[in-house]
């Protein structure tokens, strides 16, 4: 198993075996962000007169229609902090987004899994002026705004972010539940929604897979011996979400495939779907047909209970 | 059952799930008009500080209108693109991490009063479009953004530009912005676009987040799209940022989300063509680093 695969397993394992109960909804978990984000950190001071709160309405006014991202994984409130450095250097803007969930946040932050691992919070991103972190229910960004924004000072208000979050809370099972041979563990992501899913793997216009926005999805791309193929394997609330999920696919996607068999598509490449119980797997453009049943049957394996 | 990855992979292979635009349909079909767009480039409009040179700009402007209608002087292009007894509205962009430079819209609206437009009839806005006495009774519009990437329609087009006409934005944002094309044909827009420029002169080719924007995800492309489809300058202007991105990267990295809102606008509301071989790119000036 390769080290990476190894160290991500871990991390999941890990992660959710330390998690500590998720924070009640009341009292606010951002009205005690909010209290807690230090005025001052490393030197960098916070302006009070930049200092915003947004919730699922007022959010758009703020960045737009990026909004939808976070609305996807069922943002609650966003808390904004702006900092300015001790020469009138930034600014520097802190935000800290509410989501519905510890597994929701993960996804957020692992919308854009560019840059650099960087020890902030639970998990955290570098990137050239923009720093990502996952803290619990929360998504921390903290964006160069300006001149004189250095990587330490982004790192340091990640940190200060992140404790002021002061709760874990675990990954998202099904990603945990993902085969570990041959995955390509920065390619892995957690959506609820289908536009998510097309960002990373494109499937179609129409919500083929029946997202809807309550079943947990996470597609990955795996690279084995014989070649690469993508892989989603979505967790429904019910099995017969699962089963209408699979006809679609097998009506809309795959006619050719019949009984849970792979089927050829284009380019010499098979794809294949099936379900067990409530979850459902989608092998996507594998290299043969071997390949594509085999790693079915290992993404339906990996739900057993 | 509406567009799926299996139809780009048989359109053209993995290399068409880029941007997935440009898919054969109807809309494209042999015997579809063509359009025609024309990319001007100098690489000294940009200085090294950012400060953009105001007169290099106007004069592409002036050489783009020339070569996209054909004319021999600006004034008799932008005669042919607006009458004096028109209301001009020059609709903008104002985000302020790239927002269209105000040497365009000022020389835009030179080349609009320089037709004949009274001063009083003609004004830029972007936010306020609604409520601006100009938009109210405009007969005509000129439509004007800067390229960048966008998180959740994929880019900043032309074709987003004009979602500012409409009161509840958020209604438009279903399926990567798909239904963009619809505001097109709103009485407020529909048949009054005369010109589009996609300014191409620092865009943003990567970057996500809540505020999307890293000066290390522009480059000094010197560039303006211009053309009179929509669907066509943008298209185009997608495909120069891909290619960047992938040069960028050093790997294929389709831009993303998807871009339906431009596959939409040319296939469901029949606003222009995407398809690069029924689009007529005329290439002025720097030729290094095109990219298309």
């Amino acid at each position: 198993m390769r080290p990476g695969v190894v160290m991500l397993l871990a991390a999941v394992v890990v992660a959710a075996a330390c998690a500590r109960r998720e924070a009640p909804p009341a009292p606010d978990l951002l009205e005690a962000v909010e209290a807690r984000i230090p005025p001052v950190v490393e030197g960098w001071t916070a302006d009070p007169e930049r200092d915003a709160r947004w919730d699922a309405e007022t959010i758009y006014s703020y960045i737009d229609g990026h909004a939808e991202v976070y609305l996807a994984y069922g943002m609650r409130g966003c808390v904004s902090r702006t900092y300015l450095g001790p020469g009138g250097e930034g600014p520097a803007v802190v935000d800290v987004f509410r989501l519905a969930s510890s597994a929701d946040a993960w996804g957020v932050f692992r919308h854009d899994a560019e840059g650099q691992p960087v020890e902030v919070g639970q998990a955290a991103r570098l990137r050239p002026g923009w720093l990502t972190a996952w803290q619990g229910p929360c998504a921390i960004s903290v964006t160069a705004d300006g001149e004189g924004v250095t990587d330490d000072v982004l790192v340091a208000l990640g940190r200060a972010a992140a404790e002021a979050v002061g709760v874990s809370g675990p990954p998202p099972e099904v990603v945990a539940s993902l085969p570990a041979a041959g995955l390509e563990v920065d390619s892995v992501r957690f959506v609820r929604h289908p536009l998510l899913l097309n960002a990373h793997l494109y499937l179609a216009d129409e919500d083929l897979l029946g997202l809807a926005g309550d079943a947990a999805a996470a597609v990955a791309r795996y690279r084995r011996p014989a070649g690469e193929a993508w892989l989603v394997v979505v967790e429904y609330p019910g099995e017969e979400r699962a089963a209408t999920a699979v006809a679609r696919v097998l009506t809309d996607y795959l006619p050719e495939a019949e009984g849970g068999r792979p089927a050829a598509v284009e380019g010499g490449r098979w794809s294949a779907v099936d379900r067990r119980g409530e979850r459902l797997a989608l092998v996507v453009d594998a290299p043969s047909s071997e390949e594509a049943a085999g790693l079915l049957a290992e993404a339906l394996r990996g739900g057993a209970r | 059952m509406s567009v799926t990855r299996r139809d780009f992979l048989r359109a053209g292979g993995g290399a068409a799930l880029s941007g997935l635009i440009g898919v054969p349909g109807p809309a494209t079909a042999a015997g579809a008009p063509r359009s025609r767009v024309v990319l001007v480039r100098d690489r000294h409009v940009v200085g090294g500080d950012g400060a953009v040179d105001g007169a290099r700009l106007a004069r592409m402007l002036d050489d783009a209108v020339c070569a996209l209608l054909e004319v021999p002087t600006p004034e008799e292009g932008w005669r042919r693109l607006v009458r004096a007894d028109d209301v001009v509205g020059v609709k903008s962009n104002v985000w302020r991490r790239l927002h269209t430079p105000p040497e365009l819209e000022a020389a835009l609206v030179r080349r609009v009063t320089g037709a004949g437009v009274g001063a009083a009839d003609v004004a830029v806005d972007d936010r306020g479009v609604r409520e601006h006495p100009v938009f109210r009774r405009s007969t005509a519009l000129v439509n004007v953004r800067p390229g960048r990437v966008h998180h959740w329609s994929g880019l900043g087009t032309c074709l987003k530009n004009y979602i500012m006409f409409v009161p509840r934005p958020a209604e438009y944002h279903a399926n990567a912005c798909e239904p963009l094309g619809a505001i097109w044909h709103l009485p407020e827009v529909e048949g009054k676009t005369r010109l589009n420029v996609l300014v191409m002169l620092t865009p943003l080719f990567a970057g996500s987040g809540p505020h999307a924007f890293s000066s290390e995800y522009t480059w000094p492309y010197g560039g303006l799209l211009v053309g009179t489809d929509p669907v066509a300058v943008d298209a185009t202007g997608a495909r120069i940022i891909e290619a960047r991105r992938a040069e960028h990267f050093g790997e294929p990295r389709p831009i993303s989300p998807p871009l339906t809102h431009i596959r939409a606008a040319e296939v469901t509301y029949g606003l222009g063509t995407a398809d690069p071989g029924r689009i007529d790119l005329i290439r002025l000036g720097t030729v290094e680093g095109a990219l298309v």
